[in-house]
């Protein structure tokens, strides 16, 4: 049940009952004994893992943020709560950190970003509460049917360098959502437009909640919007994308860190293995074979979302 | 050809703020992330005590967070900003600089479009700013 109700006041008053150190120790010693591995093991392995999910997403031209949220959700002792919120904090880094020279190359185009990310980050709140107000199992379930489909889909969908737009619908030439960018490639300047404006942003709003929900990077589900719906041209499409995740995830990586849900331990290797990751992505991507590694991707979100959907039904524990 | 190539390219130019957006969410991020890792190291190193013990943790991630926040009555909403001489809380100056940075990116576009009578867009990037203001500042929450 969501309910709205300031943060701000419930903080002051915990603040006024924070219990410090050796109480938080007396605290956890009643919540129950881990007889597991060192506290270190764990975060250990999570930078490795993300230092490995950084290369291969790049190398498969996916964000980190699909792959991540699932993985870690399905295969570290963490709680989903954390995971999803590291995981707003890793596409969001990742998208922050690509956006000025995508900005600066006018690949992400501002007057396409702007109402779709008002869109998107608005449902993203929302998304996001209603991500911590379910029952773990539910939005295992959720999110587990939901990656599956995301595989699925980078089987089927094809994307389109330079869609036909007949010409801007009324929605798109009152906004003037068009551009013009330079082609590298052949020297030339494209000019471009977009229609099926407004069924583009009803649409929004739906990967907006999605990206809320489960703290996934949403550039699976941009990029068909935007290239294949609206016509965008697919470099456009590609870096407006990234662009937009630094604007939709900030919204509800601030829900989750309002809330207590953003466990540095857990954050900051994630961050940190996934950049150092896509920095070796970068220099294997001239050797690399990107259709051998598109098919591991697929196969590991697969497996990714068979995993959390099992876990969330309680037949794999 | 050369000249042809360079008039293109010249032609297909960012707009002045969507380059200064992008010069901002370069310093930005850069620092956000440069603070991440020095603060994470004051942390792991025991260098600055966490308010919640290190090995504590591995009892208290496979909690729901509102659990772990309700037992360790760590601080939720801006609260973390009297806890950072705790080296957890520490981390969160990284973190609130890179989700900080859109709302500083966008206050930078709204002259630019209110200058240009750009009424459509001077009202989304508002709102906007609005929107994650309001986020920032913790005015939603869920409950159970």
């Amino acid at each position: 049940m969501l309910e709205f109700v300031p943060v701000g006041a419930v903080a002051l008053a915990q603040l006024a009952s924070a219990a410090p150190p050796e109480a938080v120790g007396a605290a956890t010693a009643a919540a129950g004994a881990s007889a597991g591995p060192a506290w270190w093991v764990w975060p250990l392995a999570l930078f490795i893992f993300t230092f490995i999910l950084g290369i291969l997403a790049v190398l498969a031209g996916v964000g980190g943020g699909v792959l991540f949220t699932p993985l870690v959700g399905g295969f570290f002792p963490f709680h989903i709560d954390f995971v999803r919120s590291a995981g707003l904090i890793v596409a969001l880094s990742g998208a922050l950190a690509a956006g000025p020279g995508l900005l600066k190359r006018n690949l992400a185009s501002l007057r396409l970003a702007l109402p779709v990310a008002l869109i998107a980050s608005t449902a993203s709140i929302f998304g996001a509460l209603i991500g911590l107000a379910l029952p773990q199992n539910i939005v295992k379930i959720l999110l587990g049917a939901t990656i599956i489909l995301i595989a699925l889909l980078f089987v089927v969908s094809k994307s389109v360098e330079f869609p036909k737009v007949p010409g801007a619908d009324a929605l798109a030439a009152a906004m003037r959502i068009n551009g013009i960018y330079y082609e590298a490639s052949s020297g030339e300047t494209i000019s471009w437009t977009v229609h099926r404006t407004a069924l583009g942003f009803i649409l929004f709003v739906v990967i907006g909640v999605m990206a809320g929900m489960f703290g996934l990077g949403a550039g699976w589900a941009n990029v068909p919007v935007l290239n294949l719906l609206m016509g965008a041209p697919l470099k456009v499409s590609v870096a407006t994308s990234k662009f937009l995740l630094s604007i939709t995830d900030t919204s509800a990586a601030w829900v989750y860190l309002n809330h207590g849900a953003m466990l540095p331990m857990i954050t900051v290797p994630s961050v940190l293995g996934i950049m150092l990751g896509s920095f070796v992505g970068v220099r294997l991507l001239a050797k690399a074979r990107p259709k051998a590694v598109r098919y591991i991707v697929i196969i590991m979100l697969l497996f990714a979302g068979i995993r959390p959907l099992l876990q969330g039904l309680g037949i794999w524990k | 050809m050369a000249v042809k190539k360079e008039q293109a390219a010249q032609a297909a130019q960012a707009p002045p703020e969507q380059v200064l957006y992008g010069n901002i969410l370069l310093v930005g991020s850069v620092t956000g992330i440069v603070l991440l890792v020095i603060t994470f190291i004051l942390y792991v190193s025991g260098a600055v005590a966490p308010f919640v013990p290190v090995e504590e943790l591995p009892k208290l991630w496979e909690m729901k967070a509102s659990d772990y926040v309700k037992l360790t009555k760590v601080p939720t909403g801006w609260g973390w900003l009297t806890y950072l001489g705790k080296g957890d809380y520490l981390n969160y100056i990284g973190v609130a600089i890179l989700a900080g940075l859109t709302i500083l990116g966008y206050l930078v576009l709204l002259p630019a479009y209110l200058k240009r009578k750009d009424g459509i867009y001077s009202v989304i990037v508002l709102v906007e700013i609005v929107v994650l203001v309001l986020a920032a500042a913790g005015v939603v929450a869920a409950g159970h």
